[in-house]
């Protein structure tokens, strides 16, 4: 029975009751008329109308949600208020107050009297490990082969070869001859050619 | 509501702006469409939301809760004002049937109807404004207004023949 009156009550805000199918009228008609039916689902129309109209026209006052604001504010204030009232509107006897006190002096004593046996400071070395970053530059020798310019200037009379031998070469960089090169000069002389030098042997030996 | 709770100013400001204007004609309707003591009341109902926000278990329904506290607040003010409601019912039921008959309009309807909802005894009247005006479910109503499912269907049927019966002599011409 509940199940065909909550039917009933949908098919009234959907249709009246000559837009009902057979099967919905025969359950409409068995619990009321048709007259009562679209009775019914007119109220429930009209009414639905008046309140949808009724409903656009109220607005609640503007002064109700400042004066709510103003309410939470004070709450929230009076929170804080309360509890500050709390503590000091508490009250303890006035023996535990002297007990709290003289607690008080014997702890705040007793800190003194160590601080002061305890030295001013304490110096003390502290190795600290530091990270530094240190260069190390390293000196590589290597030999390059020069070639250098050396004149030899040799000459065709021994003593002189000699005595000039004992010169060093224009850069100075030749160690000396210890001893004059056996320079034999009418055979390195220049200007002569090997015929000649047989003359000059023979000249020599033979004195023609 | 949680925010709420929490002294979240805005959490309040959001569950005004979704709750008063319907909670406003919820109890406009029950006070008799009196306009500023619906005011007054939601007024005193946020402010009890304020200050007590602890009153509220979060666990349930925020809407359903809110809608109990405002109905139960109209019913108190229904019940002192019982026998000035009294008068009001006396005039209108003091109308002449036949001066409703001359009235066969659409617009009759209408103000018949609002006169008829406020004749209602406050339990079907309450009813019928959750169910058809708020459009809650009968499991709500019944939640709201602490009473069976079978209570709600029942109240809900009784105020529409009621109505149906106090009207049909007014058979407006434009049905929708």
């Amino acid at each position: 029975m509940s199940e065909i009156q909550d039917r009933i009550e949908e098919l009234m805000l959907q249709k009246s009751f000559d837009a009902l199918t057979p099967a919905e009228q025969e359950m409409v008609l068995s619990v009321m008329t048709d007259s009562e039916f679209d009775a019914q689902r007119n109220v429930l129309l009209e009414a639905a109308l008046l309140f949808r109209n009724e409903g656009a026209q109220l607005v609640p006052d503007p002064n109700v949600l400042f004066s709510l604001r103003e309410a939470h504010a004070a709450k929230r204030n009076s929170a804080l208020v309360g509890l500050w009232a709390f503590l000091v509107g508490f009250r303890i006897p006035v023996y535990q107050v002297g007990i709290a006190g003289v607690l008080l002096f014997i702890a705040l004593w007793s800190v003194r009297t160590t601080e002061e046996n305890t030295p001013a400071y304490l110096e003390r070395i502290v190795y600290q490990p530091v990270i530094d970053t240190i260069q190390v530059i390293k000196e590589v020798m290597v030999e390059v082969p020069v070639e250098r310019i050396v004149t030899i200037v040799e000459y065709r009379d021994a003593p002189i070869a000699a005595a000039m031998a004992s010169f060093e070469n224009i850069e100075n960089g030749i160690t000396p001859v210890s001893s004059p090169p056996n320079i034999d000069a009418v055979t390195r002389s220049f200007g002569n050619t090997t015929v000649n030098n047989d003359e000059l042997e023979q000249f020599r030996v033979t004195g023609i | 509501m949680e925010l709420f709770q929490n002294g979240k100013e805005a959490a309040f400001d959001e569950i005004y702006r979704r709750y008063s204007q319907r909670l406003l004609h919820f109890m406009y309707r029950l006070l008799n469409q009196d306009e500023s003591k619906a005011q007054d009341m939601l007024h005193d109902v946020f402010i009890r939301l304020v200050e007590r926000p602890d009153r509220f278990d979060t666990t349930r329904n925020f809407q359903s809760w809110i809608f109990t506290v405002c109905s139960n607040e109209c019913k108190k003010q229904h019940r002192s004002a019982h026998d000035h409601v009294d008068v009001e019912q006396g005039l209108h039921i003091g109308i002449p049937s036949e001066a409703k008959l001359d009235r066969i309009d659409q617009k009759g309807f209408r103000q018949a109807l609002r006169s008829e909802l406020q004749l209602l005894s406050y339990d079907h009247q309450c009813t019928f404004i959750l169910r058809f005006q708020e459009n809650f479910e009968v499991r709500e109503v019944a939640e709201i207004m602490n009473c069976s499912e079978g209570t709600v269907k029942s109240r809900s049927h009784y105020c529409l023949k009621k109505l149906a019966a106090e009207l049909a002599v007014y058979n407006p011409i434009n049905t929708i």
